[in-house]
């Protein structure tokens, strides 16, 4: 006879034999007894039933506990009250008329280990997401770069292509006349002004980008500054016919600004206003403030820029791209312009209200603003100013 | 009876002025006569009115229509496909290379091009003709 009692006592799985009106036990094997902190006395199976909280987890009920079933995963409580999950079947013992069995093994441990191993690999996907997307990122970024270098090396080669090849028909004398002599060393000379400018702003940008660039900034008379400018861009505007006209509610307005960056930016973009305005017409340069701010607006009566196109202004890819083979500008102007204005505590926008042509408004602080080392004097043009050397 | 020498015509694609005055120059000195052009589309309708042009020298980088644009429309043109076609660019991009390739252009030069290298690269084409300059 085999000792079947003796082998369920020290088996691996709970075995319970319970009574089905009552649901108390009348046998339960150690590992039950053990794993349900169950008294050595009967206990009763109904006190395993548990309110059901979650709605996708499964509950020991009465029902189950009084007819044959099988659950994989099952929710119930041990007799001190904690939850414990498991593998459980339920059956009606052959030839007893009210005595049932359960067979249940403890899984809570695994299915917490499954979880925890869902969750680690959900992370471990979303990760892998991130980097596939960082990596597209890098990806384009790199080309970006690379498109940045080719479209540089082309502005920089053709000035310079023009200076080789004039000077070498220079040099070997095929020249047709004293004028046309003149006219190869004009060219010469402007191609090389042109390079001039294009490294310069080529260091700009870099020197920009790399947090690198230094201001000198003063607090300064806008009118004053503005009338050298426009003295300056007079001969330019004179050979279109165009007027420049200078309008300040308040001639005695103030504010902070690099004078040279300044000279930078209003350059570049009165220089666009004169080259997109009709012939015979009128730039303005209107000089408005509020509290804080100055602002320089810088209006035309061409045909002004489309809403859509606005940010491509300042975006170098775009310029550089674009730029004007008539080489009035190079290709990164307007970027430069827009990080300089930035740099100096301003700004430099677009007014889209603006219908009768193209409005820039530059934007500048009535206070300081900036780290304290950015004010001092500027030094001067094409010399070191070795008394601001320690 | 004109006694008059009957100029080969080159067309000249090249938006900046000062390069191609320069070449168109030096064209001239070696008794061509130019069509000029400072952007692909100007050069596509030069050459609708200049079929019997000898030769093509184009810049890549241009407004309107690029270089490449400007070379597969000589190639698909009924009259004008078999023209000697030259780039004179100052860009080295793969994938222009690759395109001027696949439309057999009959030179891909670097700018800046000296007065040697254009008369070599004339040689090639022509190779009947001697290159000298006029005084």
């Amino acid at each position: 006879m085999i000792n079947f009692k003796n082998i369920w006592s020290r088996a691996n799985w709970g075995l319970i034999v319970y009574q089905g009106d009552t649901g108390k036990s009348v046998y339960a094997n150690n590992y039950a007894k053990q794993t349900l902190n169950a008294p050595e006395i009967e206990f009763c199976v109904f006190d395993m039933i548990t309110e059901p909280k979650r709605s996708n987890v499964k509950y020991l009920n009465k029902d189950l506990l009084t007819s044959e079933s099988f659950s994989t995963e099952i929710c119930f409580k041990k007799l001190d009250g904690q939850f414990i999950y498991a593998e459980l079947g339920t059956m009606p013992v052959e030839g007893e008329e009210n005595l049932f069995a359960i067979m249940f093994k403890d899984i809570t441990y695994q299915l917490k280990l499954r979880r925890d191993l869902m969750a680690k690999q959900d992370e471990i996907t979303k990760t892998y997401e991130d980097l596939l997307k960082q990596n597209e990122q890098l990806k384009e970024l790199d080309k970006a770069k690379d498109r940045f270098i080719a479209l540089i090396s082309h502005e920089l080669r053709t000035p310079l292509s023009a200076m080789i090849a004039t000077s070498e028909v220079l040099k070997m004398g095929l020249v047709d006349s004293e004028e046309q002599v003149k006219e190869f060393n004009e060219t010469i000379y402007e191609q090389g002004q042109y390079l001039l400018e294009i490294v310069n702003d080529i260091l700009d940008f870099a020197k920009i980008r790399a947090g690198r660039i230094d201001l000198y900034v003063e607090e300064d008379p806008v009118k004053d500054f503005l009338d050298k400018i426009v003295t300056q861009f007079s001969k330019f505007a004179e050979d279109k016919q165009i007027q420049l006209q200078v309008t300040m509610t308040n001639e005695e307005c103030r504010c902070y600004f690099d004078e040279k960056r300044l000279r930078q930016v209003v350059s570049n973009v009165l220089s666009n206003a004169i080259k997109f305005s009709p012939r015979n017409s009128t730039v303005h340069l209107e000089v408005q403030e509020d509290d804080s701010m100055a602002f320089i607006l810088i209006k035309d009566e061409g045909d002004g820029i489309p809403e859509d196109k606005i940010d491509a202004i300042f975006d170098e890819f775009v310029t550089l791209e674009n730029i004007n083979s008539h080489q009035k500008g190079t290709g990164l102007g307007m970027p430069i312009s827009r990080k300089l204005s930035e740099l100096m505590g301003g700004k430099l926008k677009v007014d889209t209200n603006y219908k009768d042509g193209a409005c820039f408004v530059i934007s500048l602080p009535k206070q300081r603003i900036l780290d304290d080392e950015v004010y001092r004097p500027k030094p001067m043009d094409g010399e070191i100013d070795l008394s601001q050397i320690a | 009876m004109s006694n008059e020498e009957v100029k080969q015509k080159v067309l000249v694609a090249e938006d900046s002025a000062p390069n191609r005055n320069i070449l168109c120059h030096l064209l001239k000195k070696l008794n061509f006569e130019v069509v000029e052009a400072e952007n692909g589309a100007i050069a596509m309708e030069k050459l609708e009115q200049n079929t019997d042009c000898v030769l093509i020298i184009s810049d890549i980088m241009m407004p309107e229509k690029n270089g490449l644009d400007f070379l597969e429309f000589v190639r698909a043109h009924d009259k004008c496909k078999d023209v000697p076609f030259v780039l004179v660019t100052a860009v080295a991009e793969k994938d222009y290379i690759m395109r001027a390739k696949e439309s057999s252009v009959q030179g891909y030069l670097l700018k800046p091009i000296s007065f040697d290298k254009l008369t070599a690269k004339l040689k090639e084409v022509f190779p009947d003709q001697k290159f000298s300059v006029a005084s």
